[in-house]
């Protein structure tokens, strides 16, 4: 497919979009001499403005792609990732997690898991986040630079270099006030795109009523409109999404991310922290219809040029294929604009957070005891850099592996995202849960859900295990194993707990 | 390896149950929030918000709101 040659009026939307993130975030540099200013705003952050960067730090680009493809080979049950998958542990979060991060003072989660459990376990989370967050940004690069080679014919490298430029400009300055207040601007932008695209697309099918008489009459599609599939479903089955999605993945995420977590910690009050968890959640409930709606739409409109997805059907070619065909002049301008807003508030969330992650629990602890607040700073900013950088080469191995962005994602959530949440449950829970017992768990955990994820490869089993299958046994043997090794192991004293678990509240004041 | 799930029979039980569970857990959910003890929630002392600016009565909102949507559509 051709590239777009885009109307001057779309090439100005796109060009006063990216100019007015720049200096918004160069604005909000300004004052950052510290590092708890570079890494948690100051803690001056408003509940609205920490809401809004909530939805869009988990909606980027790899979403928009990534969904639109799968609700093209899967249906609305794309929907649970949002509904069971992020407003019930969204809601967990802000009622019963967020206290304990909040109160014990923490920067970042692997630092709650070090002082819960020891040195060992926060390190070796803090690398395992970096190593995702690194990851992640190779899908993020992957999938934006898919959308501007359909829409502009901008070569891979090309699309990388641009995303790496802006975004480092301002997130490098501005730390995580530059990050939240620039997603607001995403958040707007992306969410007029996304209905944008949705309006236009039902328009062209003849409405909803067009859109699933299309949909219904293929001979493959007779569970796209289910929200929970039938419990033998391929990669959905509905237990599973309750168990793996809805008790795991959804919980690990939204508890155990620091890119989430982080910006609650930058809010001014526990309240507040509060109150923008519950506004990413009520955002949650619309969002969902307008990332899963253009896939269907390509189903509707273009299922003879797209195909029956098969071994080697490209969802990423989803997306790109209604914007190009169904937007005019002007609205693809605002469109291309959303689709960037995505790029960059995913990447200078996951930076700003790998950032953070290496400093807090590798730098300080164990390279430079003694470093100065402003020695850290500068370190935060220089690897915010780095990160870009790295991120930006670790893309290209990733476009040429996987064919599936959004799966990709999913395939490293699993790995680990169960043992932390079981670590985190049973840390915040219970004073029994000891060093050793964590170590082990969080071992055992991960090395399950790698085994259960190569079933296919190294076992012969046929199609493998549903990778929301992987999350829940990784988690549940994360589980046992903690309560098993920590029965016969000694636990911390209850004073080194106060404040780090339900039942032994701090005794003096809360940490300002 | 066999799925981790009963086959047959129990397959219509289990696709009747699916809209339940996912409603129920919403529902266990916004009892949660509701019934939470205030001390457990409130270290910022402050006084009570009106309804509209409380998040427990938002939160609560937003799972109703959960629960409808998967009894309708589950």
């Amino acid at each position: 497919m051709s590239s777009l040659r885009l109307h001057p009026v779309d090439i100005a939307i796109v060009a006063s979009y990216l100019v007015a993130m720049v200096l918004l975030g160069l604005y909000l540099s300004r004052g950052i001499r510290s590092s708890r200013d570079f890494f948690l705003a100051g803690k001056s952050l408003p509940w609205w403005a920490a809401g809004m960067s909530l939805v869009v730090s988990d909606i980027g680009a790899k979403d928009m792609v990534g969904i639109a493809g799968d609700a093209y080979r899967h249906g609305i049950v794309m929907m649970n990732y949002d509904f069971i998958g992020c407003i019930f542990p969204v809601l967990l979060a802000a009622f019963l997690f967020m206290p304990f991060f909040w109160l014990a003072g923490v920067t970042t989660v692997p630092e709650y898991l070090g002082r819960r459990y020891n040195q060992s376990v926060r390190t070796f989370f803090a690398a395992i986040w970096v190593a995702f967050m690194a990851a992640t940004l190779g899908t993020i690069f992957v999938s934006a630079a898919a959308m501007f080679e359909v829409l502009l014919g901008w070569s891979f490298w090309f699309s990388v270099g641009i995303c790496v430029l802006v975004v480092g400009v301002y997130t490098t300055l501005g730390g995580l006030k530059a990050v939240v207040f620039t997603e607001v601007l995403s958040c707007i932008v992306l969410t007029l795109g996304a209905a944008l695209i949705c309006i236009m697309g039902l328009r062209a099918t003849g409405g909803v009523a067009g859109l699933r008489a299309s949909i219904e009459s293929l001979d493959w599609t007779r569970h796209h409109f289910d929200l929970l599939p039938p419990a033998d479903h391929a990669v959905y089955p509905w237990p599973a999404v309750l168990l793996g999605l809805g008790f795991v993945l959804g919980p690990a995420y939204w508890i155990g991310n620091q890119a989430i977590v982080q910006r609650s910690l930058g809010t001014r009050s526990q309240s507040a922290a509060r109150a923008s968890y519950v506004c990413c959640a009520a955002i949650k409930l619309v969002f969902p219809l307008l990332l899963v709606l253009p896939g269907l739409i390509a189903l509707a409109l273009f299922h003879d040029q797209l195909g029956q997805p098969g071994e080697h059907w490209d969802g990423n070619r989803v997306l790109p294929l209604v914007v190009a065909h169904l937007l005019p002049t002007g609205v693809l301008g605002i469109v291309i604009g959303a689709f960037l807003a995505g790029v960059l508030s995913n990447l200078e969330s996951y930076v700003n957070s790998a950032s953070t992650l290496l400093v807090t629990d590798v730098y300080r602890p164990f390279l430079r005891p003694h470093a100065t607040d402003r020695e850290c700073l500068r370190v935060g900013r220089w690897l915010v850099g780095a990160l870009l950088v790295g991120g930006g080469v670790l893309s290209y191995p990733i476009k040429t592996r996987f064919g599936s962005v959004f799966e990709a994602f999913q395939t490293f959530l699993t790995f680990f995202q169960g043992p932390l949440l079981a670590l985190l449950l049973l840390g915040m829970l219970t004073r029994r849960a000891t060093p050793w017992g964590g170590m082990v768990g969080m071992l055992a955990g991960v090395a399950t859900a790698v085994l259960l994820n190569a079933a296919e490869a190294w076992f012969g089993v046929p199609g493998g295990v549903p990778f929301l299958w992987s999350a829940w046994w990784s988690f549940v043997t994360a589980l046992v194993v903690v309560l098993l090794v920590s029965a016969v192991t000694r636990p911390h004293p209850d004073e080194r707990l106060r404040g780090l678990v339900c039942w032994l509240p701090l005794t003096g004041p809360p940490p300002p | 390896m066999s799925p981790p799930w009963p086959t047959l029979p129990a397959q219509g039980l289990l696709a009747s149950l699916g809209p339940a569970a996912f409603a129920g857990v919403f529902l266990l959910t916004a009892l949660a929030i509701l019934l939470l003890p205030r001390r457990l929630l409130d270290h910022d002392r402050g006084a009570t918000p009106p309804w509209w600016r409380n998040v427990r009565f938002w939160a609560v909102a937003i799972c109703v709101v959960q629960v409808l949507v998967y009894l309708v559509f589950g």
